[in-house]
């Protein structure tokens, strides 16, 4: 469906016998096109809203607001999350002015318009006033003719397609493409509180609604888990001395659309912020504590994510009440250490109780780092969130690949470069050898026989070490 | 004998109504008194000369200068006494008195004039603020004992110095004298003025010759001639320039690697850990476990991870504090590794230590138990005959009486404080029989015991862990 949209965009022209370049704003319109998808498409997996009690000034957008005291559809529709805004009806009129309710305001979406100048600029609250709408009627306002002029309305109407791109009409409502809704619990000086957004944020270069989440201090959780959340917010507040605030309301949520598992991601930020805090204090460890700090620190090096080695040194560290060190040894930084410390033991914790939903599938996994060679990294994907990233990059859907994973069928083992993602293969035994089933690459190429020796390589040495460990385990050492 | 030193000094005074201290030159007259000792009372030890050290340098004729031993102190040969006389006379500040640092004649813009008290007080009208005239005091007193560390023999002039000892490092040999004793485990690192970096460096009191030679085989005689030096009595000198060294080369080691234990492989920093732990126990010895801790840092194979590390430093993407470590693992590449540099510390160390004095360390005679560490005491059996001699110095206590001890069979065991404003050092001896006595104090302090006490567990430990055959005892 198309829709005229007003907008400012800014020229910089040169008057006769200037050296400066002076900017002018100008009012255009642009015509749009909105994609229309049927309702069956695209139905509705989560009803969800959050009440902004206490970030009314801060946050001025959130993209799970409530509307009208309600709480707002999400809809999944090709992998992506839609969230109902207004109806259709009143489109055409919110669009000509400045508001919360024009999509295109730079203000009410975090989209490159709002951030990036010389890409556009949206309305603001003095569109009303005669601005010239192109060159000629500049000229007019001016003495002299510029003797260069430079505007942005090509640039201006990419900006705005792109951002067309972000909105879909559904069964006639506009909708707006969102990250995976999870839930967040945000630590606060006054409160603990229960709050919405976005897993992540797609197609966009900064994060106006994410603003609530600092892994340091606070945990996410994914939207089936909000009895866990509920009660871990109340531990925390309680841990913290303050009180737990439930800002959102959760009419239904599909569970078969929640992707999300935060363990993972807050297990391998408290451990980053640990070794951090501690690496100054290594000259004074005793090899009881050197050696799992050692190997947490070369688990994560090869692979930035929590992995099965990572896990047990982590388990190993946190075996001890507290990390002791001579004092004599080291400069500083002992008390950070501490709170590290105990952080990242209630993000074990939390793994430890973590909801069996096969949303991510470490621990039965190969449980192994990262293998290199020929200038690419095989890591193995344990998560279906990570599954879904690495489907939007390649352009394919991976679902089948990383539920068989999640089951136990096989390995999914991704091929990357240093500069991304190159593809993705399914490994499984079959008759006592270890096969390639499927490879997914980028650009339709093939995976190099080099690569594929690579992964099957990877493949076989991590399942040898697995199952010596497993052995060393039955024996009881 | 009797020298009047004649100096200059500052009258210090505050006129009325003035808020700064002004000072004017004035005349002070000393009598010190150097003694005049027989050629026997203080033998000589040594001959040197060394044209690169001024207090060594040979005299006019070309000929070495002495140095005598007496009362624990080395005296050097200077000059007769009546040319010291003159000297003293002409310019004192270029004699060995200049070490009390009078007032210089050439300073200031007064020239020559000497004022008395009486004339500074005549020109004020008003009574002073403050006034000052102590006649030079404090140099005067500084100059005193300055002659109290000179002697008279023979109608030449014998002036104090630190022990010599022969530094060879590749800038030739020369002759230096002794770093100063370092008893004290300082706690606070920076502000250990008495640690000394010295790159490779080696240096010896009594076995010169031995070093010589070593001396001239890696230098060049000719760009580098090996200064004249003729030990007569090698009892004199205690300096115990291996562990000295040793020491320093240890510290080194540990440096380097303490500055990058994060970004460590784990076989380095497992061998960090137990090198840290020996020199904590070591407190200025060389001990078997400092050896073997050093020894299995030479020890270790090249790194095999090394290339591994640095792909994943390619890949990594994520926090920039875990990048940050990430790419600290990864710099440990390249041709002057983390590995070879440490193994060529500790090879140093090695070789220093196979050049020691055979009969200087006892390590293969007393038994290697850890230091014990107590309040602020720290009790441990000494290694060396220099490192006895230093700390019975320390102490008060006379070499002959704490060296004949252990050639008895004695086991020589000391006290020392772990941090400032503790009791003095104090040695003990443990008799072949197991019978304790204190050195220089009547009542044996009682660390000696507890110390004791925590070794005899220890052993215990040690023959249970070595008894049960299922821990890999024998």
């Amino acid at each position: 469906m198309q829709f005229e949209v007003t907008t400012h965009f800014a020229a910089d022209y040169r008057p006769p016998r200037s050296r400066t370049r002076y900017v002018a704003l100008l009012l255009g319109s642009v015509t749009v096109d909105i994609t229309e998808i049927d309702h069956d498409d695209a139905p509705i997996v989560h009803v969800i809203g959050e009440d902004p009690e206490f970030s009314e000034g801060i946050a001025p957008y959130l993209p799970f607001r409530k509307q009208a005291g309600l709480p707002v559809e999400v809809r999944l529709h090709g992998g992506d999350y839609f969230v109902r805004r207004i109806p259709v009806d009143g489109l055409q009129e919110a669009l000509a002015k400045p508001g919360r309710d024009n999509p295109f305001n730079a203000f009410s979406y975090a989209g490159t318009s709002g951030t990036n100048v010389a890409a556009g600029l949206s309305l603001n609250e003095n569109y009303e006033t005669a601005y010239p709408r192109n060159r000629e009627e500049f000229e007019e306002t001016q003495k002299e003719k510029p003797r260069e002029w430079n505007d942005r309305f090509v640039e201006t109407v990419h900006a705005l397609e792109r951002r067309a791109e972000d909105l879909a009409i559904i069964d006639g409502h506009l909708y707006e493409k969102v990250g995976e809704p999870v839930l967040v619990l945000s630590v606060g000086d006054s409160c603990v509180s229960l709050r919405l957004a976005e897993a992540e944020t797609p197609g966009r270069n900064c994060f106006l609604g994410n603003d609530c989440f600092d892994p340091s201090t606070d945990i996410r959780f994914g939207l089936d888990e909000l009895e866990r959340a509920i009660s871990e917010g109340e531990h925390l507040a309680s841990m913290h001395g303050c009180y737990f605030v439930n800002q959102i309301e959760i009419r239904s949520v599909a569970e078969w659309a929640v992707n999300f598992r935060g363990e993972a991601e807050l297990l391998f930020e408290r451990a980053v912020s640990f070794l951090n805090e501690s690496k100054n204090l290594v000259p004074g460890f005793d090899a009881g504590t050197a050696r799992p700090w050692h190997d947490l620190l070369a688990a994560l090096s090869h692979v930035q994510k929590i992995t099965v080695p990572a896990i047990e040194a982590i388990r190993s560290l946190c075996a001890a009440d507290e990390i002791t060190y001579l004092q004599r040894h080291t400069n500083y930084g002992g008390e950070r250490m501490k709170i590290a410390f105990s952080s990242l033991k209630e993000a074990l914790r939390l793994w430890d109780e973590k909801s069996a939903h096969g949303l991510e599938w470490t621990e039965i996994g190969l449980g192994a780092t990262a293998a290199f060679g020929h200038g690419h990294r095989i890591t193995e994907i344990t998560s279906a969130s990570e599954a879904l990233k690495a489907a939007a990059k390649l352009g394919t859907d991976l679902t089948g690949m990383a539920s068989d994973a999640a089951a136990g069928k096989g390995a999914m083992l991704s091929v990357e470069t240093p500069r991304g993602l190159r593809g993705v293969c399914f490994v499984r035994v079959d008759e006592d050898e270890p096969r390639i089933v499927e490879a997914v690459m980028a650009h339709e190429t093939q995976l190099a026989p080099e690569l594929e020796m690579l992964v099957l390589d990877h493949y076989r040495e991590a399942r040898a070490a697995r199952d010596d460990f497993a052995a060393l385990e039955e024996l009881g050492i | 004998m009797q020298i009047d030193i004649a100096f200059d000094y500052h009258i210090r005074f505050i006129p009325y109504r003035h808020q700064n201290t002004q000072v004017l030159p004035a005349a002070g007259r000393v009598a010190v008194d150097i003694e005049e000792v027989s050629n026997k009372d203080a033998p000589v030890v040594l001959r040197a000369a060394d044209p690169k050290n001024r207090r060594f340098e040979p005299k006019q004729d070309g000929s070495p200068r002495e140095v005598r031993y007496y009362r624990g102190m080395h005296m050097v040969e200077s000059i007769t006494v009546e040319e010291f006389v003159a000297a003293v006379r002409d310019d004192l500040e270029k004699t060995f008195f200049g070490k009390a640092k009078p007032l210089s004649k050439n300073r200031g813009n007064w020239g020559f004039k000497h004022y008395t008290a009486e004339e500074i007080l005549r020109k004020q009208v008003k009574p002073m603020r403050e006034f000052v005239d102590d006649k030079g005091k404090s140099v005067a007193e500084k100059l005193r004992e300055l002659a109290s560390k000179m002697i008279i023999v023979g109608g030449k002039v014998y002036e104090y110095t630190p022990e010599p000892v022969l530094e060879i490092n590749s800038n030739g040999v020369r002759i230096k004298t002794r770093p100063p004793r370092r008893y004290v485990d300082d706690p606070h690192g920076r502000f250990d003025f008495h640690d000394y970096y010295l790159s490779s460096y080696y240096s010896s009191g009594t076995d010169v010759h031995a070093n010589l030679r070593h001396a001239s085989a890696i230098l060049p005689n000719d760009a580098n001639p090996v200064p004249y030096i003729e030990v007569v009595d090698a009892s004199a000198f205690t300096f115990d320039a291996t562990t000295y060294d040793c020491t320093n080369i240890a510290d080194r080691l540990f440096n380097t690697l303490q500055a990058k234990a994060a970004s460590l492989p784990w076989p380095l920093l497992d061998a960090f850990i137990s090198l840290r732990d020996a020199r904590d126990d070591a407190h200025h010895r060389i001990t078997d476990r400092l050896i073997e801790a050093v020894s299995a840092i030479a020890g270790l194979p090249d790194d095999e991870g090394t290339e591994h590390r640095s792909s994943a430093a390619a890949f990594a993407r994520g926090p920039k504090e875990l990048l940050e470590m990430v790419r600290a693992r990864a710099d440990n590449r390249g041709a002057e590794s983390v590995f070879q540099i440490s193994r060529t510390i500790a090879n140093q160390f090695l070789d220093r230590w196979a050049m020691r004095p055979p009969e200087a360390h006892w390590n293969n005679r007393v038994e290697q138990v850890p230091a014990t560490v107590i309040g602020d005491r720290a009790v441990f059996p000494v290694l060396s005959e220099g490192h006895a001699c230093d700390l019975a110095a320390a102490a008060g206590v006379p070499f002959s009486s704490v060296l004949t001890a252990v050639e008895r069979g004695s086991t020589l065991l000391a006290s020392t404080p772990t941090g400032y404003g503790s009791r003095a050092i104090a040695l003990a001896e443990r008799t072949a029989d197991g019978v304790f006595r204190a050195f220089g104090e009547e009542q044996l302090a009682p660390e000696f015991i507890e110390h004791e006490r925590a070794a005899r567990e220890a052993r215990q430990e040690q023959d249970m862990i070595l008894s049960a055959p299922i821990l890999g005892g024998m």
